[in-house]
């Protein structure tokens, strides 16, 4: 058989393809995604200066705090980072106040360590979204706000976001590259680790599927996988097998328990004692 | 990356959106050929399904920019969309060292066990063609696509496009034949 046989052969097997019904599902909520208001130049040069300054306050009180070992004994630290991506999030309408719903128990910790704490937070966000299919934006808002405290190992989180049965594989919203990680050392698996890229300071970083693999890493990697799947649609809860084929291919999904609890918590330890 | 996207609507000519709705309509009419073409690329089907995704997300942002300017056909400007985004993920594989194909189920088979050796044998020898060679043979061989449809997607001269063919070609012929 010669070449041109062989290749007539390949487009022969492969002219019945067809796409998936979750593939095409993707595609369709893609399209049905609002469409966010066309930003003016100037419009848009000062929000991108107002979250820089917010993003760079938080980053610092944050750093200093962290620098600090100050315990948690209220709410998370708000992922104003998140606040770009909210432009074509439908609103929460008139559904009960998030807050009630997804309130992070944080006072009845006082005194426990961050373990103890993202335990308790873990439990109760999760039994939280058994009983509730995320649906809007400021639901969203409390799993990222959980994922930044780096309060939830890589396991965990890939564990919470397969659950929520998020549809997406590349957002069709801007995503955000993290700052570089400031855990030295604490990427082991080259495949996990932050490559050099954007400056977050400067300039809104986009995320794609396709910088998949240089997402930060340890616990950074969870507000990363958060951020990444954002959708403008969610699945219900009554389509929880309807995983997103990209998704279940996510390394992290595939096997949740690579990323042991004790090298989370090695390198949370270790960036904790570090001056 | 976005090659492909090509410079936004100036301000003055605002995108009409319901032009706009209906390129997205004819796009997603034409994710089966989108999906047989990210198949044939990229080797395998889980590996299509990102891709394609990626490149509607990609497409339908940029349709909504008025990136799409008419120059082309619409299925010449998603091809490269996809086309893109396949190199660039092919690229990313092979920097990460993935040589085999993702678990998955392999888009060409065939129940006739000479076909089936030769289909496994030409998959093979396909892995080993540069990127780009690989994506003007399928755009070409597989996919059926003129000359100069090709070297549109792929944005270069109908002559550097037949300069990738042929070398596609030799490359194959002699991993074939060894």
């Amino acid at each position: 058989m010669n070449l041109d046989e062989k290749l007539n052969h390949w487009r022969e097997a492969t002219e019945t393809l067809e796409p998936s019904e979750t593939l095409l599902a993707s595609l369709q909520a893609t399209i049905d995604a609002p469409t966010p208001p066309p930003p003016s130049g100037l419009i848009t040069l000062v929000k991108v200066l107002i979250i820089t300054a917010i993003v760079g306050a938080i980053a610092t009180g944050y750093a200093v705090v962290r620098s600090l070992n100050i315990r948690w004994s209220g709410s998370s630290v708000p992922v104003l980072v998140a606040t770009a991506v909210d432009a074509g999030l439908p609103s929460c309408g008139p559904e009960p106040a998030p807050a009630e719903l997804f309130a992070l128990p944080g006072s009845e910790v006082v005194g426990g360590s961050w373990e103890e704490m993202r335990r308790k937070q873990l439990i109760d966000f999760r039994a939280q979204l058994e009983a509730r299919p995320l649906t809007c934006l400021a639901q969203r808002r409390p799993l990222e706000q959980l994922l930044d405290m780096h309060a939830v190992s890589d396991a965990e989180a890939t564990r919470l976001i397969a659950r929520l049965g998020w549809l997406c594989g590349p957002s069709a919203l801007p995503a955000y590259r993290l700052p570089q990680a400031e855990e030295p050392g604490s990427c082991d698996n080259s495949d996990w680790c932050r490559r050099p890229g954007c400056d977050l300071s400067t300039e809104p970083c986009a995320l794609s599927w396709a910088d998949r693999p240089a997402t930060t890493c340890t616990a950074r990697r969870g507000r990363a996988i958060a951020l990444t799947f954002a959708c403008v649609r969610f699945l219900r809860a009554e389509a929880p097998e309807a995983q997103p084929r990209a998704f279940a291919r996510n390394p992290w999904c595939l096997d949740p328990a690579a990323v042991a609890e004790r090298e989370f918590l090695r390198t949370h330890n270790a960036v904790k004692a570090s001056p | 990356m976005t090659r492909g996207l090509t410079q936004p609507a100036p301000a003055s000519h605002p995108v009409d959106h319901r032009s706009v709705k209906a390129l997205e309509k004819e796009a997603l009419a034409k994710s089966g050929a989108l999906y047989r073409l990210a198949a044939r690329l990229m080797g395998n089907s889980a590996d299509a399904d990102d891709v394609v995704q990626e490149a509607f997300v990609k497409a339908i942002t940029g349709l909504r920019r008025g990136a799409f300017r008419g120059d082309s056909s619409l299925s010449t400007w998603l091809y490269r969309v996809l086309t893109n985004v396949a190199l660039d993920r092919l690229r990313q594989l092979k920097q990460q060292g993935v040589a085999e194909p993702q678990p998955g189920r392999e888009p060409a088979s065939s129940s006739n066990p000479d076909a089936a050796v030769a289909l496994r044998e030409l998959a093979d020898a396909m892995k080993e063609l540069p990127e780009d060679q690989r994506a003007a043979l399928v755009l070409k061989e597989v996919q059926g696509l003129p000359t100069r449809k090709v070297a549109s997607i792929l944005e270069r001269s109908e002559g550097a496009t037949e300069q990738l063919l042929v070398r596609a070609r030799e490359t194959l012929r002699r991993r074939l034949e060894s």
